[in-house]
């Protein structure tokens, strides 16, 4: 056992005893806590794969994005501090029996699945070879999608701003639309 | 690509004039003319003149029939903002910022109507399904708004997420976007090319509403701003659908007797919900949500047959489509109830205005003499040069002889009602823009070729 090995189970220690703790936490800030380090634990397998691009990405948006907006909302909709309810037994039954199919499954596909070293050793992917072929005219290059993405990105921020932006108080408008109670209650 | 990048600069002009125009007026006139040019820009890039030659490197390709149904969406849109321009000032006041929007729209519409890459496909169907979100939930003091718009932007965002992993099952199985180097499949698709291509297709029918994932366009298309409404159910699905059948005609052509079946159950199922629901609506909106969804069972069936009468019977189908159904809603938008029960005598104090939603009426039920009526022809044509299933053509016609029912309930409300609809005001140019609609509509049902001609020429 290398010292590869060890790190991998390491991560691989990491990534699952928060994963399960993240499950059966009975608060909810706590499992989103968890979570994260159970993202960061992939990150880290990433790393130890030596897919930097991928590592840094699942950071970036993972860790750094999508956790911190589940925060958000947990502090915007629930009592943070609060444990939530227990859960009956024939519920927990059921979970695991589907957790335990579910992972059957995944067994049964990983022993089927027939693994062969590649004929040739990939050549590792810079981030900078990424980047360049993103920005780049040639034949294979992606500068074309990464200006429409520029686009996408103008007309989701137009977007925010139209949905965001507080409405001044309007004067000149027909009766009854601006009034609070407007609210098509069915 | 003199449209997409005319439409994405207008987009950005759009933006600038909410800032530096303060009259609404100018801002509208603005909004038209900017249309109308890019109209005349599109048209001229089909006669040859082409004033941006930029190396797309294969990703887009401007061939006739992207260029075509670019023109039919924009002349749409133009009819649409002299309609309902002025209505759309009474959604927010964000006035500058729906036109904004709705010009990046039109420059998604150019992207996947001539995309050969399915990363342009995807920019694209997100570049019109973000703003569509927005325009969704624009009227915000309305729960419906608020509701129609969460609900489509979760589902929405939900297929997307379908489309992205079936593109990438693709690249990992053929490690290229193109459409060309993926329908080079042999005999036997791998895996990984079939979880791609269905995953594709579901994200697809999602976009177009096509039954089983349809459930979002009633409330989506009820809770909307009725502005918005109309333009999200004619000229955006019709984009769709030209997005749909070349994908699935570049990038899984050869595979057509794998999915030619699924296509079918899916058409079947999308004309039986769409038209059967629509006959116990009590709201014209809502009829007309459900119709639309009936009507996108009909141009399923060009997808379903996927041959040349297929691609030009969509052309015309999208025309038909878009012009009558814009001009019933913009009718719609004047009205002050929409149930059935509103539309009654109207006839009696808007003759011109009755008359002309009479017509969008028998063009959408495919009566005689409307395009309605030639490019349900054209496409049960191509369902039948397949040569399969010919219960699927049955099927169609007598889904259309039920649409007659819930169409003519309006046309019956109209003429053989007595009642006093309230009307909001209407203006000169509504009037005229109706009258060029209707004509359009007859004109295209008498001569298609009017329009069939600039698919080859």
């Amino acid at each position: 056992m290398n010292g590869s090995t060890v790190i991998f189970y390491l991560l691989a220690a990491l990534t699952l005893v928060n994963g399960v703790l993240s499950v059966s936490t009975r608060q909810i800030f706590r499992a989103a806590i968890y979570l994260l380090f159970t993202l960061i634990g992939i990150a880290g397998l990433y790393f130890w794969l030596n897919y930097q691009f991928i590592a840094a990405v699942q950071v970036v948006v993972y860790v750094g994005g999508i956790v911190v907006l589940i925060i958000f909302s947990i502090f915007l909709t629930q009592q943070a501090g609060e444990k939530l309810q227990k859960q009956k037994i024939g519920r927990k039954l059921f979970a695991a029996l589907a957790v335990f199919c579910g992972f059957g499954l995944t067994i049964i596909q990983v022993y089927q699945h027939a693994f062969y070293e590649p004929a040739e050793t990939g050549v590792p992917v810079s981030v900078a070879a990424i980047g360049q072929k993103m920005l780049s005219m040639n034949d294979e290059g992606y500068a074309l999608p990464f200006e429409v993405v520029s686009m996408l990105l103008l007309a989701a921020m137009i977007g925010c701003i139209v949905i965001a932006m507080k409405e001044k108080k309007i004067t000149d408008n027909e009766p009854g639309t601006s009034s609070p109670d407007h609210t098509g209650k069915e | 690509m003199n449209a997409l990048l005319l439409s994405a600069v207008l987009g950005v002009v759009m933006m600038f004039s909410g800032i530096w125009l303060k009259s609404k007026s100018a801002i509208r006139n603005v909004a038209i003319v900017g249309m109308a040019l890019l109209l005349v820009v599109n048209i001229l890039e089909m006669s040859g003149m082409i004033f941006f030659r930029i190396d797309t490197k294969g990703m887009i390709v401007f061939d006739r029939f992207a260029l075509l149904f670019d023109s039919i969406a924009f002349l749409s849109t133009l009819l649409y903002l002299f309609l309902s321009a002025q209505d759309i000032e009474k959604v927010g006041i964000n006035y500058a910022d729906y036109f904004a929007l709705i010009f990046f729209i039109l420059c998604g519409i150019t992207l996947t109507s001539s995309f050969k890459s399915l990363l342009i496909l995807f920019l694209g169907v997100e570049i019109i399904s973000i703003p569509l979100y927005i325009l969704t939930g624009s009227d915000k003091r309305n729960l419906k708004s608020n509701e129609a718009s969460l609900k489509y932007f979760l589902l929405g965002s939900f297929s997307t997420g379908l489309m992205l992993m079936g593109i990438a099952l693709i690249y990992g199985d053929k490690g290229s976007f193109d459409t060309n180097s993926i329908n080079l499949i042999t005999e036997t698709p791998s895996a990984l090319i079939v979880a791609g291509m269905l995953l594709l297709l579901f994200s697809m029918a999602f976009k177009v509403s096509a039954a089983p994932f349809h459930f979002w366009a009633p409330d989506v298309y009820d809770g909307a701003p009725t502005v918005f409404t109309s333009f999200m159910a004619t000229i955006v699905k019709a984009a769709v659908f030209i997005a749909f059948i070349r994908l699935f005609e570049e990038a899984f052509g050869n595979l057509q007797n794998k999915w030619q079946l699924l296509m079918a159950i899916i058409t079947v199922a999308t004309l039986f919900i769409g038209n059967i629901t629509a006959v116990f609506q009590q709201s014209v909106k809502r009829m007309l949500a459900y119709s639309s969804i009936a009507q996108a069972g009909f141009m399923m069936l060009s997808v379903y047959a996927m041959n040349a009468e297929a691609k030009e019977g969509l052309l015309l189908y999208s025309a038909a489509y878009s012009f009558a159904t814009i001009g019933i809603f913009a009718v719609l938008i004047k009205m002050k109830d929409y149930t059935f029960d509103g539309f009654n005598g109207f006839a009696k104090h808007q003759p011109l205005l009755a008359a002309t939603t009479t017509i969008f009426l028998l063009s959408l039920a495919g009566i005689p003499l409307t395009a309605g009526f030639l490019a349900k022809f054209y496409m049960l044509k191509a369902a039948l040069g397949t040569g399969k299933y010919l219960w699927l053509v049955i099927f169609a016609v007598i889904m259309a002889a039920v649409s007659v029912y819930y169409y003519f309930r309006v046309i019956q409300a109209m003429y053989f009602k007595e009642g006093d609809p309230p009307v909001l005001q209407i203006t000169p140019v509504f009037k005229w823009t109706l009258v060029i609609l209707a004509a359009l509509v007859i004109l295209l049902g008498i001569f298609p070729n009017l329009l069939l001609t600039w698919y080859y020429f």
